[in-house]
């Protein structure tokens, strides 16, 4: 380390002949830097570009500049701290809506209603606080830009209760108004620093750098951990069982109508034992349909029960790392089916070579063809496999019964998977929006059998 | 009143010329002076002779030379640091009469001085916006780190790295050194 004491003498000494530009002398005034920071962080504060998650990351970044802004000038006067505790709260707020929008926890409607009462005082403190800056260089401001933002911000909250689609033309005007607003802003700031309005900066012990991008990051990580929690569905897993003795006569007999024995052995007893009296199998090895490809292979098969009865089994494979997160199975009987009973489902993994299985809990549920208008019944279940999981596996089925004269049939399997852009915020997968044309997340098995089929294969 | 107006205001009636000056220029001048001068009796001392100087000098400004606002600055910033020189000196031979006194430059030495205000002018023109603004805060308006520091929301450790690496760049653009010799 050196004594720069006699260079900087000599710098200071020579510094006397390099007078400053206008441009740095503006700069140099503080009351600026103080202003720019909080114009700019009102204004990101109100843009809102969907996409990238800009409609979040903007809103933030204004929050902690209208933060930075305030922590210069909250020595000047009581109307700027108070503005300065304000946006602390603000922040604070900041945090407590990531995480509600990242988890499953329900909306508090009083924290909206603060969080407006909060703005509201940020701009009239605000507006206090610029009249008083004024008034200390012996001056009137002629705008009120802070006082025409709390008028701009009320109407708009009002527009939000009882207009809230108002149209492009509305929407026009509140935005060429915000415009005009922070340009009036920086105008009012340009002139208090040509006044000379000393601003008593306050110290700090973190640089306004390194506290925003702290606080960013900080945000981030909060949202990606939460997020990543809220979308992972907890499995009630339990071993899985070996098969027993009490099915091995089943399970012979199943084998000798061609089912194979990989797939058997991931059904468990109760339900091998609604395949007692099996007489034919159709099986469909690659029932992949003509679909988006997630990661999901299927094998279909058909076990023929009793005469135009079928137990239709869906298997499947998941071969990807969103498996982790939200999956949604949706099994499609045929809609020519009389009735559709008996839903049942599971998924299996292994970990650290130790196979598990969990159930799954397939709801009733329908939808109306948008073309055709024709209803269609379904089962469908939502749920995750364990993170860090291997040979991810699943079977789901459901028995239906045909009337005699129909003698084809198909079975359809649809299984979404989620996209990571629809992490943040959180929502249930059956209502995040689509990605891509026909959702490039979701894949089907499609399968074809017949319901009568000529001569069933001999057994054994 | 526009900056424009000012010395025309001045050149009719100089008393209120110079009241509106001070006016509108008095809290900047005493921001510049501040920075400069931490005693408050120096403050104001410094203040008074500014305005002495305004009733002498302000007829000679000439706006095609610089902006009334620079101007008022350079006057603020050299009468402060005059002041403080001043003091100084004060302080120095108070605490030992065999200070060595102050005495003109030489020819020599001026023509030296000029030659480095030159290259140091040059240096700074090559610098970043940012690292200008802070030599100008610290070797032009002589603000402390903790003011610097605080009116631009950095620690005072930060603005002292900062103080540290624009000092080396200075140096090595100055003599053609590595900065840390």
């Amino acid at each position: 380390m050196r004594d720069w004491e006699p260079f900087d003498d000599a710098l200071r000494d020579a510094a006397a002949d390099l007078p400053p530009s206008e441009e740095t002398v503006q700069a140099v005034t503080p009351f600026r830097t103080a202003v720019r920071y909080v114009t700019a962080g009102l204004c990101l504060s109100f843009l809102t570009l969907n996409g990238w998650y800009l409609q979040y990351l903007l809103p933030a970044l204004g929050t902690f500049l209208t933060y930075l802004g305030f922590r210069s000038l909250r020595n000047n006067s009581r109307w700027f701290r108070f503005c300065w505790i304000i946006s602390i709260c603000e922040v604070i707020f900041l945090y407590i809506d990531v995480i509600l929008l990242a988890t499953r926890l329900p909306d508090v409607p009083v924290l909206t209603g603060l969080s407006i009462l909060l703005r509201g005082a940020l701009f009239w403190c605000l507006h206090r606080g610029l009249r008083q800056a004024a008034a200390e260089t012996g001056h009137d401001s002629k705008g009120a830009p802070a006082l025409w933002a709390l008028v701009w911000y009320g109407v708009l909250v009002v527009f939000g209760l009882f207009w809230p689609v108002p149209g492009w033309i509305p929407f026009l005007g509140a935005a060429i108004a915000f415009v005009c607003i922070l340009l009036s802003l920086l105008r009012v700031g340009r002139q208090l620093s040509q006044w000379g309005y000393e601003t008593r900066a306050a110290p700090v012990h973190v640089s306004a750098g390194r506290l925003t991008a702290a606080s960013i990051a900080a945000l981030l990580a909060l949202a990606v951990s939460l997020s990543l929690l809220a979308n992972h569905l907890p499995a009630e897993a339990e071993t899985a069982p070996l098969p027993s003795a009490e099915t091995a006569d089943i399970r012979a007999h199943l084998d000798g109508l061609g089912f194979p024995a990989d797939l058997l052995a991931q059904l468990p007893s109760e339900e091998l034992s609604k395949l007692v009296g099996a007489d034919f199998c159709e099986i469909s090895l690659d029932a992949w349909g003509d679909s988006t490809d997630n990661g999901v292979r299927y094998t279909d098969i058909q076990v023929r029960i009793a005469p135009e009865t079928f137990r239709c089994y869906h298997f499947f494979t998941v071969n990807t790392p969103a498996a982790g997160l939200q999956n949604l199975l949706t099994v499609e009987p045929d809609s020519s089916a009389e009735t559709v009973s008996d839903p049942a489902g599971q998924i299996l993994w292994e970990r650290d070579g130790t196979r598990y299985a969990a159930d799954l809990t397939l709801s009733l549920d329908s939808y109306t063809a948008p073309l055709w208008g024709r209803t269609y019944e379904t089962y469908t279940a939502l749920f995750s496999y364990p993170f860090f999981t291997e040979a991810r596996q699943g079977w789901a089925a459901c028995t239906v019964s045909f009337p005699e004269d129909r003698r084809s049939a198909c079975a359809i399997l649809r299984y979404q998977t989620q996209s990571l852009r629809n992490l943040f915020p959180y929502r249930p997968l059956p209502e995040q929006p689509m990605v891509g044309m026909l959702n490039d997340m979701e894949s089907q098995s499609y399968s074809y059998y017949d319901i009568a089929p000529e001569a069933p294969p001999p057994a054994g | 009143m526009d900056d424009s107006q000012l010395p025309a205001r001045f050149r009719e009636d100089p008393a209120a010329g110079v009241e509106a000056l001070l006016d509108q220029y008095g809290p900047l001048l005493r921001y510049v002076v501040r920075g400069i001068l931490p005693d408050a009796q120096d403050q104001e001392d410094c203040l008074s002779d500014i305005s002495l100087i305004l009733w002498q000098k302000l007829g000679q400004y000439d706006p095609g030379r610089g902006s009334l606002k620079v101007w008022l600055t350079a006057l603020a910033r050299n009468t402060a640091l005059n002041h403080w020189k001043a003091r100084q000196r004060r302080e120095a031979h108070l605490a030992g009469p065999d200070a060595e006194p102050a005495h003109d430059a030489t020819p020599e030495q001026e023509l030296l001085r000029r030659e480095r205000a030159e290259q140091l002018r040059q240096a700074v023109g090559r610098l970043p916006d940012r690292e200008r603004q802070l030599f100008y805060r610290k070797y032009y308006y002589l603000q402390s780190t903790a003011q610097i520091a605080a009116e631009l929301g950095m620690t005072e450790r930060s603005v002292e790295g900062r103080l540290y690496r624009l000092r080396q760049k200075l140096r090595r653009e100055l003599e053609g050194g590595d900065g840390d010799a």
